[in-house]
């Protein structure tokens, strides 16, 4: 060990020696170990702290000044040019697509008039090609509806109150078959019952004469 | 520079104020380039990545959300800065090595440290004239390598750069501690040669 070395472990037990005359009870050797390592990656930090390094020498901080300024001229060119692009280009696109969008609609009528198609074996180049707009429109709303999370929770919910009324339809129409049955009953009663009673009356008349 | 007035510079550079970013150039181009070279070995790729890095923060400090701790959000930048210049130094050599070429910027950047690398012994021999200290550094592994000079340029804390490495907070300091004591004891036979 050189002396340069020797002189660092000198300084870390002289370190470690100063904290334990100052402490009342000893750590355990463990945590003294520890405190020892921080100790000399400290002095040994301390050490490189002191040794040069190397700088940029001027020519290149000129260098880079200019180059931060190019940047920044860049950056700064870059969203004037977008903003005065878009400030022609927005209102003319908007404008654009509006008179597309009427063509379009008067092209395509209404939803519901035309027969939508089964993508699922077409190739979809053709397929665009041969469906109106619209009903692309409707089918790609319905794919959105299916896709989304939020939609697929709600069209779930959706489903399970339709079967509930469902299933409530089915218990009234229970009920309306048997009021219908009870209904259908009374009539015949009545489309029967008079006769049996005047039978039955002229029966116990006779009886009763006899 | 103190804490109010780095607060300061930086929300100029926020508004593209170029004498922000020159008082940022004044402040941080020392650490950074030692940084830099410290990990190259070399003086041209140190300059070329000092340039990049500001060329960057022009574009990216409106990212920065004032917390106090610019260095160590620039040094992160830095960081991964010379992982980029590596990885595509080591694809050029590839490159280079499958086209049997003698590819100029291959033959260069070949040199440079490969900071995933473990094997301290992978480094070809320079030709330029490095200081003592330098080439102790590129004895050292990568990791420890890596993990000291963060320390030192940045003075990050070792948190801080467990996070940047990726590593545990345990390995980043076994490293720095492990590191920095092989370091001086590599100095200190160099100088025991040289007497």
């Amino acid at each position: 060990m050189n002396q340069d070395l020797r002189q660092l472990e000198n300084e870390v037990e002289a370190m470690l020696a100063t904290w334990s005359d100052s402490l009342d009870v000893l750590p355990p050797p463990g945590t003294w170990e520890c405190l020892g390592v921080a100790v000399r990656r400290e002095l040994n930090e301390v050490w490189l702290d002191d040794q040069a390094s190397p700088t940029p020498d001027s020519a290149t901080l000129a260098r880079i000044r200019q180059a931060v300024r190019t940047e920044l001229n860049r950056v700064s060119n870059g969203w004037a040019g977008t903003f005065r692009r878009w400030r022609v280009r927005l209102p003319v696109a908007a404008a654009a697509a509006i008179v597309i969008g009427m063509v379009l609609l008067h092209q395509a009528g209404w939803p519901g008039s035309r027969p939508t198609s089964n993508t699922a074996d077409r190739d979809s180049r053709s397929y665009a090609l041969s469906v109106d707009p619209l009903t692309l429109f409707v089918e790609a709303a319905n794919n959105v509806w299916a896709g989304d999370p939020l939609t697929a929770a709600i069209d779930t919910d959706l489903e399970s109150l339709e079967e509930g009324l469902g299933r409530a339809r089915t218990a009234n129409d229970g009920v309306q078959d048997a009021l219908d049955d009870i209904d259908e009953r009374i009539d015949d009663l009545f489309e029967s019952g008079p006769i049996d009673v005047l039978g039955r009356l002229e029966n116990t008349q006779a009886g009763a004469v006899g | 520079m103190e804490a109010e007035r780095i607060a300061e510079v930086i929300a100029r550079a926020q508004q593209r104020d170029p004498g922000a970013f020159d008082a940022l150039i004044e402040a941080y181009s020392d650490r950074l380039y030692g940084y830099f070279y410290r990990l190259t070995g070399r003086r041209d790729d140190a300059d070329d990545l000092l340039q990049d890095l500001f060329v960057r923060l022009v574009r990216r400090i409106g990212e920065y959300q004032h917390d106090g701790r610019f260095d160590a959000w620039l040094f992160r930048i830095a960081t991964n800065l010379v992982r980029d210049r590596v990885r595509r130094a080591r694809r050029a050599r590839t490159t280079a090595l499958d086209q049997d070429e003698g590819d100029e910027e291959a033959g260069l950047l070949a040199r440079l440290p490969d900071p995933s690398a473990e094997d301290p012994g992978e480094l070809a021999p320079r030709s330029e004239q490095v200081d003592r200290l330098q080439g102790a550094i590129e004895r050292l592994s990568a990791g420890e390598r890596e993990v000291i000079v963060l320390r030192h340029f940045s003075q990050m804390s070792f948190r801080e750069i467990a996070d940047v490495m990726g590593t545990p907070l345990g390995t980043a300091l076994a490293r720095a501690h492990r590191g920095l004591s092989r370091l001086r004891e590599l100095m200190n036979d160099e100088e025991a040669r040289e007497s």
